[in-house]
């Protein structure tokens, strides 16, 4: 973290809760050479369609952090109704619901919400939010193996 | 010790129609006094945002030389809005502190009988009425009640001290064998089920009595800007109606002062983390999490309020890059009007 000298208060005090005081299931570490990207890991969470997946996403914090919304991307393949193919996700916060009064702990909180409840109704990724809509137990399967193939470590 | 007793009080309600209305006639009000009076006419205060007073809810808040100022939100957008001005803000003085975990009603002599009881401290000599099943009237500015199951209350004195109890006359006890429990849980209707009315400046009721010359006395030193009526309007938690206790929830509260009635707003969050009192806010976690500290930078005192939601969350430097870059609340999202920055509360925290 040799960059840490120019960084704001904010993100030095949210880096240190997130490493000290991880959320259970969440884990996110601060790129070496640039503070403001992170390495995150979401384990899929229990009794949900991506149980047992393990999930790499990144996360940027732009220069207007925290009045604009960090930047998240799953960067492991997903079939899900509100991740697209190239891991973009459909979750308010990150658009226009954000708030400064969130940090990096509630989005990764947020977005591990969204795997235990897809929502079909507000889609981004059409082929699995149709599947869902039609046939919800091939979409879980269908889920199942993209876990099988892409999210087991 | 005086000082400790203060409220915020904000002039001009933040409304924008209600700046407007009152810009000139506040710019001749002499510092150091109210400004004008609200519009009496009914229909004329429910377009405007009604006058509000802020307060923290245990009223234990030491401001010592404090100025509170009012920003107004500065949207970078919109470059045809005139520059942010700023209000500065004048102190009341509260003379009355009720201690809200003590308000209750206790079983009186008589079986099934119930009488209101609570812990108070006050500055001034005063006078305290219990009303049940009340309605409010407001004609001028005076606030009156009528009851619809008791008879017109008697009014008990107290001198002027801390630590004192008032305990209702007997013959006032309400009997829950005549009057069902389940009404006096509050429901959003123009009746209260017991409103508490205390008179602080007795000198004007001509019930003085006794009293008098001492009153006399002290009205030479008091400032224009006390409180002169306090009203407090409670109500039976639902879940409390099977237990034998019968604590009292404060639905809302009112002053007068100046012959003005304000109603008292508290600001969330101003309590050191303690968001106990924050009802029905969504994200309070925000505040706990972080303790006393700004929601946005998470490293310095808060001390702005955002009006009209009344949340305590930002520190100064924050409130200030928020004016430019939003125009929402960051716990509610809430448009932001105006911003209040309470000076001298740091001083307090640190004490």
């Amino acid at each position: 973290m040799s960059s840490l000298s120019g960084l704001p208060r904010r993100i030095i005090k949210e880096t240190e809760k997130l490493l000290q005081d991880p959320v259970p299931g969440i884990s996110a570490v601060p790129h070496e050479d640039n503070a403001r990207y992170f390495n995150v890991i979401i384990q899929g969470p229990d009794s949900s369609p991506y149980e047992g997946g393990t999930f790499k996403l990144e996360l940027f914090l732009p220069d207007d952090y925290p009045m604009a919304p960090p930047k998240v991307r799953f960067l492991t393949k997903i079939f899900h109704p509100n991740i697209d193919r190239l891991g973009r996700i459909c979750l308010d916060i990150l658009k226009d619901k954000w708030s400064p009064a969130l940090q990096i702990r509630t989005v990764l909180l947020s977005i591990q919400a969204l795997l235990s409840a897809p929502n079909p109704d507000d889609p981004l990724n059409n082929e699995a939010a149709d599947l869902w809509k039609k046939d919800e137990r091939r979409a879980i399967e269908t889920a199942r193996e993209y876990i099988r193939l892409y999210a087991s470590e | 010790m005086i000082n400790k007793y203060k409220l915020i009080l904000t002039l001009d309600a933040m409304g924008n129609s209600w700046s407007n209305r009152n810009a000139t006639s506040n710019q001749n009000v002499p510092n150091g006094t109210l400004g004008p009076r609200p519009p009496q006419n009914a229909a004329q205060r429910n377009e405007i945002n009604p006058r509000m007073l802020f307060y923290n809810s245990e009223f234990a808040w030491n401001f010592g030389e404090n100025v509170f100022e009012g920003l107004s939100p500065y949207n970078s957008n919109a470059l045809d809005i005139p520059p942010p001005s700023v209000v500065h803000e004048r102190t009341v003085r509260n003379v009355v502190r009720l201690s809200k975990s003590s308000l209750q009603l206790v079983p009186s002599t008589l079986p099934k009988c119930y009488v209101l009881q609570f812990h108070f401290d006050t500055l001034v000599d005063c006078g305290i009425l219990t009303y049940f099943l009340a309605k409010e009237f407001q004609d001028d500015h005076l606030l009156s009640f009528s009851s619809q199951c008791c008879s017109q209350p008697s009014i008990q004195y107290f001198r002027a001290g801390l630590g004192q109890t008032y305990r209702q006359g007997e013959a006032e006890a309400l009997n829950f064998s005549k009057v069902a429990k389940e009404s006096l849980v509050y429901r959003e209707t123009d009746e209260y089920p017991v409103i508490v009315e205390i008179k602080c400046n007795l000198s004007n009721t001509g019930q003085a009595g006794t009293l008098g010359t001492e009153l006399s006395s002290r009205s030479e030193n008091s400032t224009n800007e006390e409180i002169e009526g306090y009203y407090i309007y409670l109500s039976l938690d639902k879940e409390q109606i099977s237990s034998g206790t019968f604590p009292l929830r404060v639905i809302k509260q009112k002053i007068i002062v100046h012959g003005v009635i304000y109603e008292l707003e508290e600001i969330y969050g101003i309590d050191s983390g303690n968001t106990a009192t924050a009802q029905g806010c969504v994200s309070s976690t925000c505040y706990s999490e972080d303790g006393t500290n700004c929601a946005i930078c998470l490293s310095q005192p808060r001390d702005t309020a955002l009006l009209p939601c009344r949340h305590m969350c930002l520190c100064s430097e924050c409130a200030q890059r928020l004016r430019f870059q939003s125009n929402s609340c960051p716990i509610c999202r809430q448009s932001v009007q105006s911003f209040l920055q309470v000076k001298g509360l740091q001083s307090h925290k640190n004490n």
